[in-house]
């Protein structure tokens, strides 16, 4: 959810919402969170791109609930793309919808007026104006994708709501590699598919932006929710040989100072190992990154 | 014999599935891809038991589930949804659209084989 307090000002509180620009003009969104409200303005501002599309995650709220805000919908003669997943029969294209119907909203989608396609998408890749945007299904409650954004032969990993590793053995996850899967027991082989499936997603990415919404004191009470501890964030960014990770989906509790505390702490994780990733935490006011 | 299908996008888990299976005396069919279930050859097998995936590109395991129920696709058998999908909210789910059991991924040999002779019985 948003949050809005003085302990909050410096990494900000609205809710998923993340903007890459790429050299050719293209604009790829993630997510429409309450941070969407902003961007809109932007784009009013300073003119709507010609080729804009928005990759929503899932349809909980904190990822959606800017959407009915983001003015850019509403202008004739503007061009947006909306890709998401379907919840089973519920397709994404209604399940935008029913968000901005009566009563939860007082201006339907169908008062959008400028030139959208909203298409449903499950584990596939999109290819958008020279970007290539792969979808990978995430651990989080209901139909939920994380997105791997390829230009240029750089990749952006977002997966802002992932708990992926929930009832396994973190151990094992952090140092077995490989098994022979023809005679391999079953519990090892499901261990082998998940962290295949898992790391060869993020694997060497430039940039990993990941849900690290829990402390590891927290997180083990909260196990099963649908969300991880920055300590795992950090250590699948280190398994999975990723340049810079982002901590992502701040809990709405955390303040300015112990987010920074946080990224402190997980500095001092990569610094024992010797290894070169960058940890950052993702920020409202951050300088833009440039790949 | 009993007959089982599963369906899973994972040839690892899948086949490894229908080695324990087998082994044990269960008739096993695989699936890698959700949507060949609803090519007319499922109907033609008339498995006792779908073991069924969630995560799986193109169509996932609640559509699937979903279809199955509604269209009456094997509607003699039992599903059982077979996911590390955990999470509270997807066993229910699963469990309103009409699932008959849940096995949590990661299992071990004697979960798998406990679960699905709990649903359907012995081979």
């Amino acid at each position: 959810m948003p949050v809005c307090s003085p302990e909050v000002v410096s990494y900000g509180g609205c809710t998923a919402c993340v903007q890459i620009i790429a050299d050719n003009g293209t604009h790829i969104v993630l997510d429409a969170g309450t941070g969407i409200q902003a961007l809109g303005r932007e784009y009013l501002k300073k003119g709507m791109p010609d080729n804009c599309a928005v990759f929503i995650t899932h349809a909980h709220w904190d990822h959606i609930q800017g959407l009915p805000f983001f003015a850019p919908a509403f202008v004739p003669g503007y061009r947006l793309s909306f890709f998401g997943c379907n919840q089973g029969t519920f397709v994404f294209e209604d399940i935008l919808r029913e968000q901005m119907r009566s009563p939860f909203f007082p201006v339907e989608l169908e008062s959008w007026q400028a030139d959208i396609s909203i298409q449903s998408i499950a584990e596939t890749t999109i290819e958008f104006n020279g970007i290539s945007v792969t979808s990978f299904f995430a651990e989080h409650p209901g139909m939920t994708l994380g997105f791997k954004v390829s230009y240029k032969g750089k990749n952006i990993v977002y997966l802002p709501d992932n708990e992926p590793f929930a009832h396994f053995d973190l151990v094992k996850v952090f140092s077995e590699r490989n098994i022979d899967t023809e005679n391999a027991d079953i519990e090892s082989i499901c261990l082998f598919d998940q962290k295949k499936h898992f790391f060869d997603f993020i694997r060497s990415a430039d940039v990993l932006i990941h849900d690290a919404q829990y402390t590891p004191e927290e997180y083990s009470t909260k196990a099963g929710w649908g969300h991880c501890s920055f300590t795992t964030a950090v250590k699948s960014a280190l398994y999975g040989q990723v340049k810079h990770l982002v901590l992502f989906h701040h809990d709405p509790q955390r303040t300015d100072t112990q987010i920074g505390e946080q990224v402190q702490s997980c500095a001092a994780m990569v610094r024992a190992t010797n290894a070169e990733l960058v940890v950052s935490a993702a920020s409202q006011t951050a300088v833009p990154l440039f790949l | 014999m009993k007959k089982i299908l599963i369906v899973d996008d994972s040839t690892t888990i899948a086949n490894a599935m229908q080695r324990f299976l087998e082994a044990a005396g269960y008739e096993v069919d695989t699936r890698y891809e959700s949507e060949t279930f609803f090519d007319g050859r499922v109907t033609e097998l008339d498995p006792d038991l779908v073991i069924l995936d969630i995560n799986m590109p193109h169509f996932d395991g609640f559509y699937v589930l979903e279809m199955a129920r509604k269209q009456k696709t094997c509607s003699r058998a039992k599903i059982m949804m077979c996911s590390t999908k955990i999470f509270e909210q997807d066993i229910n789910r699963a469990k309103a659209l009409g699932a008959d059991s849940f096995l949590m991924k990661p299992f071990n040999a004697e979960q798998l084989l406990t679960k699905v002779s709990e649903v359907i019985g012995a081979p």
